[in-house]
């Protein structure tokens, strides 16, 4: 990689000759304004924000797609490119949905910030809006073109990152809109609810489907035993919407903003994933041992699931039974936990805060359910909790720590490592090398399943056995070792798949990161640091030790992969096809 | 042995005459040749565009060189019987001095033919377009041939240096040097592409350099793939476009019967093929990264320069385009040399124009003239002058991406760079001549109106910005703009020609600063005075009855549509300007001359 | 397809087709109108035409014009040699349609018997 000299605005400096000029100028404390660029997802040059003065050239040119060269001269800073850039973000601005007040994104919006920073003192060219459609039909996503600003970073996360390309842009000039093929409703298309277009949207125009309502009025109803449970990406993001640093690890300050909210019960989804773990654990040794379907596939990632049920039916059969951790433990509440707490199921109220959108729709499923009553009542993403908390006033960044609940509080670090890519398979493996070579692991840190490598191999030595596995994170990735899989050219016994680039800290549900700051900082690595740090940080660090478990096996369920088990831990699939 | 016949009887098959019947007259033709019996002595071909377009279908009898123009059916009967067996041209239709005793030259003195000359063209009029053979015989492939037997790639592309060849598409780039760019990449696979997607409205030059010698440009393809090392090529077709579509495809697959395209080409061992891509219906494609989007199956949408195309184009691999005229005149700067084609034209822009003259002018059609010819000598001596003998106002080059040359620049000698001072530019060669009735703040308004529908939508300095400067125009040419309105038309104007990411946002704003340089005083009417000079913007006229010379014969008011004119014997007849549509027709059926706009 | 049999495809079209080329030059003009159809001006222009293919002469136009009100001459043949040289023939038949082309447009010699007017080019 060679070295070039470029000035930029009159100031001497070297850089990669792999650089665009926005890289450049960071370089050299120059933070050009940009709308539409993201990092290695959306670099495109269409939103002309970044427009900047290249000598030699007759016109401006984006700063974030032009490369740099030997001798480039650049100036961010003159009158006529201030003037550019002000005059096109009145014309964004005189063409969008100006209801900042009511809008969920006011105060966390890169078109407001823009603004502001650009000093947008008057909107010169009003003329026509251009409508759009809303579209809140599907269970999880909720599009409203009105808002929308075109910068395609949406259309180039489904298509290209997640390989689900289900929305695309449509018509032409002022009539542009991001749509749907024939407009239909995100709930008619393949569309795998992973939300990762709201995680990438800089404005208000695709949010999540907002159903703190339901769980206020739940929690006002007298009658009704209301216990919430906590994903293991919650706690190391839900930080951020309160100021603080990525991958801070506030875990006691969240259960305890949940008992201020008034749950009954606040308990750890953690614990779940240690349940988790022993079913898909026996299942995968019963599979190895009986010579059934390989390689087994996990299935706690929703989004993942409906992707699969879309594109890859034939490969059900190889996908987990496991119900996903939150439904496992609104299974148990709702037996179990209601036996021993003398409450009837009818009047228990499970909500799930998630990282996830892709939930909203899982928790929907009719398999889910037991006797017409579903195990998980109502998803949560963590924005929404974020909402309901200022909603109540409770100041999120004083509280004190608080523990989980009992009886069903304990999880063990293995169920915390559930939230990054490569935990599944890490808690999975912690278990059954143990139970397979009857002998406890020197080193339960598995590094090889770790880090943001798309697609990442390990072989791990499980008594006789070589357990040959696999973890892939995003839906492009899935789709490329399915396809693998398929032609023959790789073999596994045991594949993690999560929908989501990064795992379900990176979720659709998850704080949302403007560009400016998830360009240069990965916060899949941050995050992930965190519940890495959760998992080191905790006194049982694998699933079949943890106490709850047992006891829960003892009283209950008899042993993982019994008839009970499957009664209400474990599910079916079915193939769907693609629109409706 | 072969049969010869006394005469050919050339009949355009171009889309203008083909959609007045032409092939009907070419059917009809052969009818009578028959019922004649002169079936074995004379034959009826088809051919390319002759360039006078305002008097189509045209025909063309050889060896006399006799043009017929605006042929029906029912002529066919009499030119066959009269001219072709008797000897005796049909005078009423015959082009040129009809009078003149030697009919061999009586297109001779015709300005519109003796002051054109036809480089790109050279063909159109002269061949059978779907016959290889013909083309031939007009030198055709003789290029190819010297190319790949006598010269090496980079002396290609130096003689098509020394040519001074300059992109005829509109930008003007020379193309030797945009060959030699592509040519020094160093690649497994490069693409040579024509841009035939001709999207300019009124611009059909190279419609009918594809409908009348398509083989020029296969040749000339080949000969530039041969120059930078690619073997294959595109022609990026605008679907609008079917019969060129169809003459292009014949020439295809004629080229590939006879080896001059595909493997081994005159055993030279150069293998070249080309493929036909349809476009579907945007301007935009007219755009040089969105015709490589669009052939890539993407919705056709620009791309950020650098990387240019010639080093990565098509599927990222460097890729050389080039417009149908250019390469039109590939062949004939090998066949005649570099040196003769820079003889022609001016310092700086060398070889001849195609201009597609349309508007108000008596010869509406396709000419050709060498480069430096002036506006002055193309409106009148060519042009045949204003209809009606109404006065030139301005002439528009460049299309939606141009702008207009006032009276007082008629004798500009046109080429790229004088063009470009005046602020206009030579575009793809559509002109378009106004006169005094036409408004200028309504011809910007057209030109806007086309640039927003064509707009494609991914940067919004074109996509929300053209659409401002369209809306601030409409409201100017309804009478409620104000000054503050044209302040804004200029901020908007600079900063979409600055930030818009493509060559169409770039030059949206040119039809507007373009009028406003030269016809400012027009605009302050609009804003200021709510008047509209030239009489075109309904909104600010209205249609007066002078009391002084209405009779009251109450005609106007039996044709007005909208029954708005009241009046009674003896008494003037007053128009009800509420009610009034302002379709003129009062004004056309008074027999006194009483009705005025105003 | 090699160079030398593209060579030979133009060689024979252009033969085909010289006939679109503004040719100064070599033409016969062939007086026929109603009088010079009557007269047989058509069995000497097709006369012509036949000795024309029979020797592959690609480079003579022939051209039909309207009556020149010498009825009694008729068929008249105009032959307009390369250098303008015009000479007439009058009364003339098919076979002399054969003398014509073999002594005057072949080897270049005026048949001075048959010749009426001549103006020089």
């Amino acid at each position: 990689m060679a070295m070039v000299n470029i000035t930029i605005d009159g100031k001497q400096l070297q850089v990669p000759d792999s650089y665009t000029i926005l890289e450049a100028a960071r370089e050299a404390g120059v933070n050009i304004p940009t709308l539409c660029f993201l990092k290695e997802i959306n670099e495109i040059g269409a939103c002309r924000m970044c427009v900047v003065e290249v000598k030699g050239s007759r016109s401006l040119q984006a700063a974030c797609v032009y490369p740099v060269a030997e001798g480039l001269t650049v100036n961010t800073n003159t009158p006529d490119v201030r003037e550019a850039r002000k005059v096109t973000l009145e014309l964004i601005l005189s063409n969008h949905d100006k209801k900042c007040l009511t809008c969920v994104r006011n105060k966390n919006c890169e078109l407001q910030t823009l603004s502001e920073e650009l000093n947008i003192k008057d909107i010169r060219f009003e003329g026509e809006e251009f409508k759009g459609i809303v579209d809140d039909l599907s269970p999880s996503i909720v599009r409203d073109s009105s808002k929308c600003i075109l910068c395609r970073r949406c259309v180039s996360m489904c298509k290209n990152v997640q390989t689900v390309s289900v929305i695309d842009t449509m018509n032409r000039g002022f009539n542009t809109i991001v749509t749907t093929a024939f407009n239909k409703p995100l709930n008619e298309v393949p569309c795998s609810n992973c939300g990762q277009c709201i995680a990438v949207c800089p404005v208000g125009a695709l949010r999540e489907k907002d159903d703190t309502d339901k769980v206020w009025k739940a929690l006002s109803n007298p009658d009704l035993h209301v216990v919430v449970q906590t994903a293991p990406a919650v706690r190391v993001a839900i930080g951020e919407e309160f100021g603080l640093p990525i991958g801070s690890r506030v875990t006691g300050k969240m259960v305890e903003a949940l008992k201020k909210l008034g749950f009954a019960k606040v308990f750890d989804t953690d614990t779940a994933a240690d349940l988790t773990i022993m079913e898909e654990g026996t299942e995968l040794i019963h599979r190895i041992k009986e010579g059934g379907k390989l390689p087994l596939i996990t299935s706690c990632s929703p989004g993942w699931i409906k992707f699969c049920e879309h594109n890859y039916p034939d490969m059900l059969d190889n996908l987990s039974s496991c119900k996903s951790p939150h439904e496992m433990f609104g299974a148990v509440l709702k037996s179990y936990y209601a036996k021993e707490q003398g409450i009837d199921p009818k009047n228990i109220y499970v909500v799930s805060i998630m990282p996830c959108t892709a939930k909203k729709y899982e928790a929907n499923r009719e398999e889910l359910s037991n006797n017409g009553n579903a195990d998980v009542d109502v998803v949560l993403t963590t924005r929404e909790l974020a909402r309901m908390i200022k909603e109540a006033g409770i100041e999120f960044n004083n509280l004190t720590d608080a523990e989980f609940d009992q009886p069903m509080g304990d999880a063990s670090g293995a169920g915390v490592l559930f939230g990054a890519t490569g935990g599944v398979m890490e808690a999975a493996i912690r278990t059954v090398a143990e139970i397979l070579s009857g002998e406890k692991l020197d080193n339960i840190d598995i590094k090889e399943v770790r880090g943001t490598e798309g697609i990442k191999e390990a072989e791990v030595k499980a008594g006789d056995l070589i357990l040959k596995a696999a973890v892939v994170h995003g839906l492009g990735n899935a789709r490329k070792l399915i396809e693998s899989i398929q032609k023959g050219e790789k073999e596994y016994h045991f594949v993690e798949i999560m929908g989501c680039p990064g795992g379900c800290v990176n979720g659709g549900g998850q704080p949302i990161q403007p560009s400016r700051i998830r360009s240069w900082v990965d916060l899949r690595k941050e995050r992930a640091k965190a519940i890495y740090e959760e998992d080191r940080d905790s006194k049982i660090r694998r699933s079949h030790e943890n106490p709850i478990i047992k006891k829960l096996y003892d009283e209950y369920f008899e042993k993982p992969g019994s008839h009970k088990s499957h009664e209400l831990l474990h599910t079916h699939y079915t193939p769907k096809p693609p629109y409706i | 042995m072969h049969f010869l016949y006394r005469s050919h009887v050339m009949v355009c098959g171009g889309t203008g005459c083909t959609s007045s019947n032409s092939e009907k007259i070419r059917a009809e033709l052969d009818t009578k040749l028959e019922e004649y019996g002169l079936q074995d002595e004379i034959k009826v071909f088809k051919t390319g565009c002759f360039g006078l377009c305002a008097e189509g279908p045209i025909m063309m009898v050889y060896p006399e060189g006799a043009m017929y123009t605006m042929v029906k059916v029912e002529d066919v009967d009499e030119i066959v019987r009269e001219h072709l067996l008797y000897g005796r041209p049909v005078k009423r239709l015959l082009a040129g001095d009809k009078e003149h005793m030697d009919i061999t030259k009586a297109l001779d003195s015709v300005a519109f033919f003796n002051k054109q000359m036809r480089v790109a063209l050279r063909n159109c009029g002269k061949i059978n377009p779907e016959c290889i053979d013909e083309y031939i015989a007009f030198d055709g492939y003789k290029a190819l041939e010297k190319v790949l037997t006598q010269m090496k790639p980079q002396e290609v592309i130096d003689e098509v240096n020394k040519s001074g060849l300059r992109g005829r598409g509109g930008g003007g780039f020379p193309t030797g040097l945009k060959w030699s760019f592509a040519a020094r990449q160093v690649g497994d696979q490069k693409y040579v592409c024509c841009n035939a997607d001709e999207g300019d409205p009124g611009a059909f030059m190279d419609r009918s350099v594809l409908e009348g010698d398509p083989h020029s440009v296969i040749e000339a393809m080949t000969i530039a793939g041969y120059a930078i090392g690619s073997n294959q090529g595109y022609v990026y077709v605008r679907a609008e476009y079917p019969i060129a579509v169809k003459r292009l495809d014949i020439a295809i697959k004629q080229a590939r019967e006879y080896g001059l395209l595909g493997k081994n080409i005159l055993e030279s061992g150069f293998d070249f093929d080309i493929e036909i891509r349809l476009g579907a219906g945007a301007f935009v494609c007219g755009e040089e990264t969105a015709l490589m989007t669009s052939i890539e199956g993407h919705r056709g949408e620009p791309r950020p320069r650098p990387p240019f195309p010639a080093v990565k184009g098509l599927w990222q691999k460097p890729t050389i385009l080039n417009n149908v005229e250019t390469y039109a005149n590939i062949p004939v700067i090998f066949l005649k040399g570099a040196d003769w084609f820079s003889s022609i034209g001016t310092e700086k822009s060398k070889g001849t124009k195609v201009f597609a003259l349309g508007g108000k002018i008596n010869n509406v059609g396709l000419v050709e003239v060498p480069m430096g010819t002036t506006l002055r000598e193309i409106v009148y001596d060519i042009g045949g002058g204003i209809p009606k003998g109404k006065k030139f106002k301005a002439a528009q080059t460049g299309g939606p991406s141009g702008g207009c040359i006032p009276a007082e620049h008629l004798d500009t000698p046109i080429d790229y760079d004088s063009l470009i001072q005046l602020g206009s530019m030579m575009g793809s060669g559509g002109l378009i001549v106004m006169d005094e009735d036409t408004c200028m703040v309504d011809i910007a308004k057209f030109f806007l109106e086309f640039t927003v529908d064509e707009s494609c939508g991914k940067c919004p300095p074109c996509r929300i910005g053209t659409k401002r400067m369209l809306e601030i125009l409409t409201r100017i040419t309804e009478g409620k703009g104000t000054e503050e309105d044209i302040e804004k038309l200029e901020v908007l104007a600079k900063n979409i020609k600055a930030s818009a990411l493509c060559g169409l946002g770039q030059t949206s704003p040119n039809p507007i600063l373009s009028t406003l340089k030269y016809f400012k005083d027009e605009y302050i009417a609009h804003v200021r005075d709510k008047k509209c000079p030239a009489g075109v913007c309904k909104s600010m006229l209205h249609y007066e009855i002078n009391p002084e010379k209405c009779k009251s014969c109450g005609i106007c008011a039996k044709v007005c549509p909208a029954s708005c004119i009241k009046g009674e014997k003896k008494v003037p007849y007053v128009i009800d300007t509420d009610k009034c549509l302002k379709c003129g027709a009062c004004m056309q059926k008074c027999p006194f001359g009483a009705i005025s706009k105003v | 397809m090699t160079v030398s049999k593209l060579d030979q495809i133009r060689k024979e079209n252009m033969s085909k087709l010289k006939i679109r080329k503004n040719q100064e030059g070599r033409k016969i003009l062939i007086g026929m109108g109603e009088c010079g159809m009557k007269a047989g001006a058509r069995e000497v222009m097709q006369g012509f035409l036949k000795e024309f293919n029979a020797n592959s002469i690609d480079d003579v136009s022939v051209i039909l014009t309207n009556c020149e009100n010498k009825c009694d001459l008729e068929p008249i043949v105009h032959v307009f040699d390369k250098d303008g040289t015009k000479t007439s023939y009058v009364n003339v038949t098919p076979e002399m349609a054969k003398e014509i082309v073999d002594e005057h447009i072949i080897k270049g010699g005026i048949i001075k018997k048959y010749a009426v007017l001549q103006n020089v080019g």
